[in-house]
């Protein structure tokens, strides 16, 4: 670094490991290129450990420093053999990953298994420097066999670290070369990219061994010289002819990751077809199964607008694909919707692939597929979560396992993990580690909070918390192990191993790819992801419920749109099961919102998440909404793009709009303004695109003012705004879900209890839901109740609920069928136990949940019944009626309540609250409570059903109470939930003190103490004599 | 026949000296994949944290927490020793693990002037031993235990034990979960309730062992738990709950021990001549510290006081996690009329290290060993005599036989170069060293094999951080 760039003599560095050598690498790629680039080195391999995972993110750094960055990986043979391998060019890349993924796949997860045979074919297209180990007469031996495997391709790598001996070493090696006829080339071997990580590389070094720093002695490197070096010394330690065998080595490497040119997958094109032709084809069949009576016109357009694009970009195959496994779910009856940028397209609806319908929505979807962005579309599927991993096995099946495979996720430290692992390396004592890593990760367990660690009685100055905290925060965001990324299908017309390695994945079966989700997007790799979703299993059971019950078949786009009355229950927040409006913060806007119209629940779906709170958002919008504040749009052009959202930006895709026709941005730099969002909360800074977006909107005419607010509420939903195609997606389902709410809100409740768990609300709440609804609901019973939840008619040609043997805590599955299967023509408990094949589990099951009342009277008379059946069972001839029965005592109320949540989580009788009332009379009903003005001073309680502390809420805890007449929100602030800990956060039953907070019909209690009565729940039965 | 059961409900904490820190403790064990907590101290109690909690439910009570991993063979050997001192009151003592002993006083407690009295001497003595224990007394052991589990109670007659029993609820020692549960779903709650169910349906729904477990509370089968057998020597250990470096924690845990060898004289009423006490480090061997007696000797406090004047000469090697102290068969007593500074004789098994003490002085003596270290200074260390290093490295470096105490500064020519009796020639290096961040003492420095004119081999540094100093560091033979 001393010597000016220019004078000193030319240097590549062919050995550089990265952090993606888990726990050795103390550097990310990214500092290793630029650094690199900065001391004007002439290449940088990086050469992680039998993995291309940081690649990538090297890729993208040298594109924007100009550097040459060589792609490469190092291995330990199982014989010792240390070896790296360099790709010279793409043949030789695609041997190098084929060879990474055998070496991983012959492994368990995490590690590599690589040995003489799987080089033999000598690897064409790649270098391979040897790094000897320190036996002499053994190193003369693997010299011959290398030279002998990669002929004039390989070198004897010399590293100069400065260590204990070296001059020995390096005679050594001299005498090597002379001996195998294999040239020298000088290596760094590097495993930081400045001396400045020495600390980290030791810390790394003591957690990967599970050691402390201390005592990891000579297992640390003795000094920091495994860094990146200035040219001038390396030439001084290693002698020009050394030197410049690095660069004469770099120049052959001419691989650049750019020229990975990824072919979709092969669709199977009928004869006589193009692929555009193709799709074409499959596009007029929906458009003719969707607008039977014709097309409206502006579809017509956005479709042939579409395709032309689609053609241009040669995304065909992609579309194919995707409508190719939408329509292998459909076949199957597997219930599906796509979202994501590219979903909402006309073509996309034409194609099944989603339901909204573009003649009624606003859809941007040039934006998505730009032509000046490389990336490829997105599209998101989600499944029926029962059935998602059929759809994933035919996708293996259909494409062939070599060419899918599951991107990957990088799992990174994270404050709580980076300080105990950090703390534990520096020696610090277990329960200090822990208590440490507790407090430093947080309140939002995002940063590392010194404050905190001040407040827990560590001093952050004292020096070992002081090495601690700097440590951690340099490890934290160090990629600690891959693991598989929830659903993201990568499929690929070669095999994938060409590509990019593949390793074994924790799952049996399951593979990874050593990218993930942002390194595809940049390489340009296809991938689909296929998620599951619960709602969607629950919106099929109801349509083959009603189906069923009512002989009427409903599918997603046959749900009658803009139905009032539904609009009514939404509008009063009676929302409990409905998709994504169901939760409490959801619940608290709709009567504000009052959403009226499909595109209402687009914006709902949008406006109550953690980003627009906090940049201030919804509350604009929704003032404006209620003509509360003027809307200003400052000028014609934004008017246009965020009138429909009032002025508010709400969406990205409105992100990306605005700041192309008010700030004259280029798609391409409104592309990177909407991927900073997104990255912003991890790193990086929108700074610049602030300067750039107020000086493009002062240039148009609209003040600074303007402009800085527009930008603060762009900042504001940053990393948490939906793209309006998501939401438009979600807004169908939640369409969907409310509707069957409505109408048939019996088919809906069985559905969800179904297809729990899922949502916010477990079954009792929804249960409750539909009594309160007025739907009949019948307890579970072994002579009536199917194996899941079902509906029953009522006499008079409606339904009724009928509980489901699966509510039965601890019925076998098995269990369910047969006792449906034997239904209701048994006699008595032997009976049903020798015909339906219960074992001992099952019945005490069925007394628990009195589900055996019909045969064997109340509970405690069933188990008594039970219990003795079960007994009696490999007793031949025994018959238990002769046996004398003891006078039970009948359950009590209190006590049959008891068993009923203890075993089904729910009851049909009285709610407890309801038994205990006298000892509480002093609480107010939530009903009451709910009635009383603003500011007002109210005690109340109940059961605690949700406690929810959303992680931006700064410390506050919302805690939904239930009582016989309904629920309460109460809000406890920080201060209180930490006096109150111990009840707030294990009170079953709380009583609360605070002040009544009304924000029109939306009622809050904020708590001042709180008290925790759960132990009366425990004396039900003896409470409860009181009210026989 | 009238049985006395006493109940540890904290032993697991008492062993590990935590009953009554000033800061929330409980002792956890796994349960499947989570720990629940068995026992918790005070402070631990105040805050929420109730046995049977899982370790995460109880951090949020008590985000403070201290946990301390179960030691079930730790606490059957405490149950042993106070067992053993039991004997003091009976012949006639059972071990009920892992909680319980049984007593039978029926024959002795006029012995000790009547129940009252006796039950006096053995509140005495659990306070001496620091163990809290509930005292259940009734003619069966079975009834015993129950009471003593339920917070303690006492029955003493026969005649009136079915009727006492009857109304507790059907809960405790002997009556498992499952069967508690069932019973409860019957509608059963009490022991009375359970009396009167039908014995042909209790058995086929709760099995013959339930039904035995009834009839043995109420004496109408019989029963003779285990008659325990005392080893012939006291041994104890002692867990600590932290790593101790100092030597507070492990008197403080030998003097418990002590308490207890004193209680276990006391029922064979017998003394000892030694006792070892054995300090277990983290890694490497056991400490082991003789402690000879002038005379047969069993006062706790005296037999302390010597202890603990012992073990503050002794140099801990590193931390301590275990403390220990053994007997030989104990002897004949009789009560001292020496005075207590006569015996100080105690024979160390090394006298030859002892002699060479004498006369060099104590600290002149010790042994040498190499440590994985990459600083110079630090790749040595002295120890114990006959003490097992740390770590040794696997590969030493090249280094000098002679290392010098302190780096010696070498002088400069005009060019600055060092000179150590005239010009040197660098012959080998650099060899860099820098490392020792993590214990505030980091060296950065340049090693140089050098020749002066007297045909020396030196080596020498120079220091990174001032590079004019140059130091003399060592001599190759």
């Amino acid at each position: 670094m001393s010597l000016p760039a220019q004078t000193a003599p030319a240097y590549a560095e062919l050995c550089a490991v990265s952090n993606f050598s888990f726990l050795w690498g103390a550097s990310h790629p990214e500092e290793l290129v630029e650094r690199a680039a900065r001391l004007g080195y002439s290449a940088l391999a990086l050469t992680d450990e039998c993995s291309l995972a940081g690649v990538v993110r090297a890729h993208a750094a040298a594109r924007d420093c100009g550097l040459h960055l060589i792609v490469g990986s190092r291995f330990q043979l199982d014989c010792g053999l240390g070896l790296v391998v360099l790709a010279m060019d793409r043949g030789g890349y695609a041997r190098l990953s084929r060879l990474i993924s055998a070496a991983r796949r012959e492994a368990r997860k995490g590690s590599y298994r690589l040995d003489r045979t799987m080089l033999a074919d000598g690897l064409p297209g790649c270098l391979a420097l040897w790094l000897p180990g320190r036996e002499e007469a053994r190193a003369v031996a693997d010299g011959v066999w290398l030279r002998d495997c990669f002929g004039e391709r390989c070198r004897i790598g010399v590293v100069r670290h400065l260590g204990p001996g070296e001059s020995v070493r390096l005679r050594s090696l001299e005498r090597l070369a002379r001996e195998t006829g294999i040239d020298r080339v000088a290596l760094g071997d590097v495993h930081m990219h400045a001396r400045g990580r020495r600390a980290l590389a030791d810390a790394l070094t003591a957690i990967r061994l599970g050691t402390t720093v201390a005592a990891a002695g000579t297992a640390l490197a003795g000094n920091g010289e495994a860094h990146l070096r200035g040219r001038a010394r390396l030439a001084r330690l290693y002698g020009t002819g050394l030197v410049a065998a690095t660069v004469e080595l770099a120049r052959r490497c001419s691989f650049s990751l750019d020229e990975l040119a990824y072919e979709y997958p092969q669709e199977s094109v009928p004869a006589g077809y193009t692929l555009s032709g193709w799709l074409r084809a499959r596009v007029e069949a929906g458009v003719a199964e969707r607008w039977p009576e014709g097309v409206p016109p502006g579809v017509r357009d956005q479709l042939e607008h579409e395709l032309a694009l689609i053609a241009e970009l040669g995304y065909e195959a992609y579309f194919l694909t995707v409508d190719d496994i939408v329509r292998y779910a459909r076949e199957r009856g597997i219930l599906c919707q796509g979202r994501g940028s590219a979903a909402n397209s006309a073509v996309c609806y034409c194609l099944g692939i989603t339901a909204v319908d573009p003649s009624t929505s606003a859809l941007l979807f040039e934006r998505f597929i730009s032509r000046e962005r490389g990336e490829p579309p997105d599209i998101d599927v989600d499944f029926e979560h029962h059935r998602r991993e059929e759809v994933i096995q035919y996708v293996y099946r259909r494409y062939g396992a070599d060419h899918v495979a599951l991107a990957a996720t990088v799992i990174c430290y994270r404050p709580k993990s980076a300080l105990r692992d950090v703390a534990g390396a520096l020696g610090m004592e277990p329960a200090q580690v822990d208590r440490l890593a507790r407090a430093g990760a947080g309140r939002d367990g995002r940063t590392i909070d010194r404050e905190r660690v001040l407040e827990t009685g560590f001093d952050p100055d004292a020096p070992v918390i002081h090495r601690v905290l700097t440590l951690a925060e340099q490890i934290q965001g160090f990629p600690r192990h891959l693991s598989q990324h929830v659903g993201g299908l990568v499929i690929g017309r070669q095999p994938l191993t060409d590509l990019v390695p593949i390793e074994n994945a924790a799952m049996d079966g399951r593979t990874v790819i050593q990218w993930d989700k942002d390194d595809l997007d940049a390489i340009g790799l296809l991938k689909i992801d296929c998620l599951a979703l619960g709602m969607l299993t629950a919106i099929h059971d109801a349509f083959d419920r009603i189906a069923a019950f009512y002989g009427r078949r409903y599918t997603l786009a046959a749900i009658p749109r803009e139905d009032p009355d539904v609009f009514a229950m939404i509008q009063r927040a009676d929302t409990i099961g409905v998709f994504q409006i169901e939760s409490r913060a959801q619940m608290t806007m709709l009567p504000r919102l009052k959403p009226a119209t499909f595109y209402d629940l687009v914006i709902e779906i949008s406006i109550v998440r953690p980003g627009p709170i906090q940049g201030e958002m919804v509350h604009p919008y929704l003032r404006r909404r209620q003509g509360l504040e003027p809307i200003e749009y400052g000028g014609p052009e934004i008017e246009r793009v965020l009138g429909r959202t009032l002025g508010v930006p709400l969406f990205q895709e409105q992100v990306i709009e605005m700041a192309m026709v008010a700030a004259d941005f280029s798609p391409g730099e409104a592309d990177r303004l909407r991927r900073s969002m997104a990255a912003w909360r991890k790193s990086g800074d929108l700074e610049p695109f602030e300067r750039r977006l107020v000086e493009g909107m002062t240039a148009n005419g609209y003040t600074a003012e303007f402009a800085r607010r527009m930008f603060a509420q762009i900042r504001g939903f940053a990393g948490y705004g939906f793209p309006e195609s998501h939401a438009a997606s979600f807004a169908l389902l939640a369409w969907a879900s409310a509707w069957l709410k409505h109408h048939h809100p019996a088919a809906f409740t069985a559905a969800l209890l179904n297809a729990q768990p899922m949502g916010f609300y477990g079954p009792s709440q929804l249960v409750r839901a539909a009594r309160e609804q007025g739907v009949e609901v019948r307890p579970v019973d072994v002579r009536a109740s199917e194996a899941v939840s079902t509906l029953e008619p009522d006499g008079s040609g409606g339904a009724t609920l009928r509980l489901g043997l699966d509510r039965v805590r601890g019925l076998s599955a098995g269990a369910r069928a047969r006792i449906a299967a034997v239904g209701a023509a048994v006699a008595d408990t032997a009976d049903l136990a020798e015909r339906a094949g219960l074992d001992r589990r099952d019945l005490d099951a069925l007394a628990e949940a009195d589900a055996l009342r019909g045969l064997a009277g109340d509970r405690t008379a069933a188990r008594w019944a039970a219990h003795g059946v079960q007994a009696a069972l490999p007793l031949f001839g025994d018959d238990e009626a002769q046996q004398p029965r003891p006078a039970l005592r009948p359950p009590r109320e209190g006590e049959s309540i008891r068993a009923d949540y203890a075993s089904t989580g729910l009851t049909l009788r009285r709610h407890p609250l309801a038994l205990l009332r006298a000892r509480f009379a002093h609480w107010r009903t939530a009903d009451d409570a709910c009635r009383l003005a603003d500011g007002a001073r109210v005690v109340t309680g109940g059961l605690v059903i949700t406690r929810q502390q959303p992680s931006t809420a700064s410390g506050v805890t919302f805690l939904t109470l239930e009582d016989e007449t309904g629920v309460i929100n109460v809000i406890v602030r920080q201060g209180v939930g930490r006096q109150y800990r111990p009840t707030l956060y294990g009170g079953r039953l709380v009583g609360v003190a605070g002040r009544v907070q009304r924000q029109e019909s939306v009622v809050h209690v904020v708590a001042e103490t709180l008290e925790d009565a759960s132990g009366w729940l425990g004396r039900l039965d003896v409470s409860s004599r009181d009210f026989h | 026949m009238l049985w006395l059961d006493l109940y540890c409900p904290r032993l697991a904490l008492e062993i590990a000296l935590s009953a009554a820190r000033t800061e929330p403790v409980a002792v956890v064990e796994a349960a499947g994949a989570h720990e629940v907590v068995v026992a918790s101290n005070d402070v631990a109690l105040r805050a929420g944290v109730r046995t049977g909690m899982g370790t995460d439910a109880a951090r949020v009570r008590a985000p403070e927490l201290r946990t301390l991993k179960r030691d079930p063979a730790a606490e059957r050997a405490a149950l042993e020793r106070l067992g053993a001192a039991c004997f003091y009151f009976t012949d006639y003592v059972s071990l009920q693990p892992p909680t319980d002993v049984l007593l039978e006083i029926g024959g002795s407690r006029r012995l000790f002037g009547g129940l009252d009295a006796l039950l006096a001497e053995v509140g005495a003595m659990l306070g001496t031993l620091g163990r809290e224990a509930w005292q259940g007394i009734a003619p069966t052991p079975a009834a015993a235990r129950l009471l003593a589990h339920r917070g303690g109670g006492r029955i003493e007659h026969r005649d009136a034990l079915a009727e006492a029993l009857g109304s507790l609820p059907c809960r405790g020692p002997g009556i498992d979960r499952r069967t508690s549960e069932r019973l409860e779903g019957w509608g059963v709650s009490t022991l009375a309730g359970c009396f009167a169910l039908p014995r042909e349906g209790v058995t086929r729904r709760l099995g013959r062992d339930f039904l035995d477990c009834l009839d043995r509370l109420r004496g109408q089968r019989e029963e003779s738990p285990p008659r325990f057998q005392p080893p012939g020597r006291f041994e104890g250990v002692v867990t600590l709950p932290e790593e101790a470096a100092s030597l507070d924690l492990p008197i403080l845990a030998v003097e418990r021990l002590l308490w207890e060898l004193e209680a276990w004289l006391r029922a064979r009423d017998a003394g000892i001549q030694d006792f070892r006490i054995d300090l277990y480090p983290r890694r490497g061997d056991v400490l082991a510290v003789e402690v000879g007696l002038a005379t047969p000797t069993r006062e706790a406090q005296h037999m302390q006081a010597l202890a603990r004047e012992r073990l503050e000469r002794t140099t801990l090697q590193g931390p301590v996690v275990a403390v220990g102290v053994r007997t030989r068969a104990p002897v004949g007593y009789h009560p001292p009329v020496t005075d207590l500074l006569t015996d100080a004789g105690t024979e160390p098994p090394e006298r030859l290290l002892e002699r060479l003490r004498a006369r060099l002085g104590r600290e002149a003596v010790h042994g040498l060993a190499l440590v994985a270290e990459h600083r110079p200074e630090r790749a040595w260390q002295r120890t114990a005599p006959g003490g097992t290093p740390v770590h040794e490295p696997v590969e030493a470096p090249p280094r000098p036989l002679w290392l010098l105490a302190q780096p010696g500064v070498l002088p400069l020519d005009g060019q600055r170069r060092p000179l150590c009796q005239g010009q040197l020639d660098l012959l080998d290096g650099p060899e860099r060293i820098e490392t020792g961040w993590w214990d505030g003492d980091d060296v950065e420095r340049d090693y140089f094999v050098a020749r002066n004119p007297g045909g020396s081999l030196l080596w020498i540094y120079r220091e990174r951080r001032v590079p004019v100093m140059w130091y003399l560091h060592g001599l190759f033979a």
